[in-house]
């Protein structure tokens, strides 16, 4: 099938299975799944530029789907998402100031992919550590649920004072700049913290080139303290603010593909149905551990593509990473698909003996 | 039919660019509220034929309020 604003052809089955993988990993994970899709598009021979812009696309439209899913789930907290997109815009700009001072200097090809690889190796390693660390302590070696190392962390966060502790708004009543979460069962945190934690991902997410949604997730878990499926679905709250942002500077570039997108959005919806949906079924720290090794495989493809480029002798390497990319969060919707399934059947079956 | 919307397409995105990318962030917002409202409908409709009446039966994951 052609598709003219990209003027490629593209088999459109290979684009339903894309959008499947990523609605089921985005309402799985809350990630918007932008180096999935734009590493799966460029694999299906889509130029680099349109395979970004059709990919930040996407990433709009499924989070779309994926956050009205959770939050019929209950599951976004829309008082501590609006805070982190206000302290994340301005960091976007300061990081693509950054970024293009970097790519002035010649050093983006260089530096991005190493730092991309390293935040993946960090994040993914402690997920599994933490999974581990968890589960060891729980009493009956079971899955930690909501449980993680870094309780502690998250009780200092959650008390940090940071002034000024009311802001006076001309005409109005001076108002307390400490909120409460009900959503993520926090009675009083101050604004600034998810000011804070917003500016800090903004800057990463502008430095990588990526939604930050990868990153968001997992902070809001272990830094602020949130339980872990409000965590999802506020983090695509952030996704779609950042995927508008995008869409819109690629479309005005005309290098998105909107005929492509749709097809893929259409497939996303069916997989956001089946990711988000597991969400209730499968425990929040199998589901962390599920996301750290899916980072993992993330860092490992991204590595073995920067090895391919450097060393001559192995250059297949370069050639096999969008497989790896692609192939393991394939492998992963299997997974989350049948946890689902054992899990309702689980419950079913211990109803019918209740009764 | 697929002719004239590719020649729509590539004409329009190249002659109004600002346009152009309102109504590709115009078009997939929509999808993707249209396409999340169809999957409720479905859902439901197969919740009410299977589950008794209770659309997507099944109890909440875990504790949410507690647990750090």
């Amino acid at each position: 099938m052609l598709f003219p604003n990209a003027d490629v052809v593209v088999n459109p089955v290979l684009l339903v299975l894309l959008g499947v993988i990523v609605g089921t990993l985005g309402g799985f994970f809350g990630v918007g799944g932008g180096f999935l899709i734009t590493g799966g598009l460029i694999v299906f021979g889509v130029p680099e530029i349109y395979a970004i812009g059709t990919g930040l696309t996407l990433i709009m439209g499924s989070s779309i789907i994926n956050m009205l899913k959770h939050r019929g789930l209950g599951n976004v907290d829309f008082k501590l998402g609006i805070p982190m997109v206000l302290g994340a815009m301005p960091a976007v700009f300061i990081a693509e100031s950054l970024n293009s001072a970097l790519e002035e200097a010649g050093q983006v090809g260089n530096v991005i992919p190493y730092i991309y690889v390293a935040v993946l190796v960090l994040l993914g390693t402690f997920l599994v550590y933490d999974y581990f660390k968890t589960r060891r302590r729980s009493s009956h070696n079971t899955s930690p649920g909501d449980v993680v190392s870094t309780a502690g962390l998250t009780q200092r966060i959650q008390a940090l004072r940071i002034p000024p502790h009311t802001i006076k708004i001309p005409g109005l009543p001076a108002r307390s700049t400490y909120i409460s979460l009900k959503v993520s069962g926090i009675e009083n945190i101050s604004v600034f913290v998810p000011i804070l934690v917003g500016f800090g991902i903004g800057f990463f997410a502008g430095l990588l080139g990526a939604g930050g949604g990868f990153i968001l997730m997992p902070v809001l878990v272990y830094v602020v303290g949130i339980p872990t499926t409000v965590a999802i679905g506020t983090d695509l709250f952030q996704v779609i603010i950042t995927g508008s942002w995008g869409t819109l500077l690629y479309a005005l570039s005309n290098n998105v593909d909107p005929l492509m997108a749709l097809i893929i959005l259409a497939a996303a919806s069916v997989g956001s149905q089946i990711g988000a949906t597991a969400t209730r079924f499968v425990d929040p720290g199998r589901i962390r551990i599920l996301y750290g090794i899916t980072v993992l495989s993330g860092a490992v493809a991204i590595g073995m593509g920067q090895v391919g480029k450097a060393a001559e002798g192995l250059a297949f390497l370069g050639r096999i990473d969008d497989w790896v990319l692609l192939g393991v969060p394939g492998c992963m919707c299997i997974v989350i698909t049948i946890l689902m399934v054992l899990e309702a059947l689980r419950r079913r079956q211990a109803v019918s003996e209740s009764a | 039919m697929y002719e004239s919307l590719t020649h729509f397409l590539k004409a329009f995105s190249a002659e109004s660019p600002l346009l152009w990318a309102l109504l590709v962030m115009a078009v997939i917002a929509v999808a993707g509220l249209a396409l999340y409202c169809f999957w409720e409908v479905v859902l439901r409709g197969i919740g009410m034929a299977f589950g008794g009446g209770k659309p997507n039966g099944g109890g909440t994951q875990g504790s949410r309020h507690g647990g750090h």
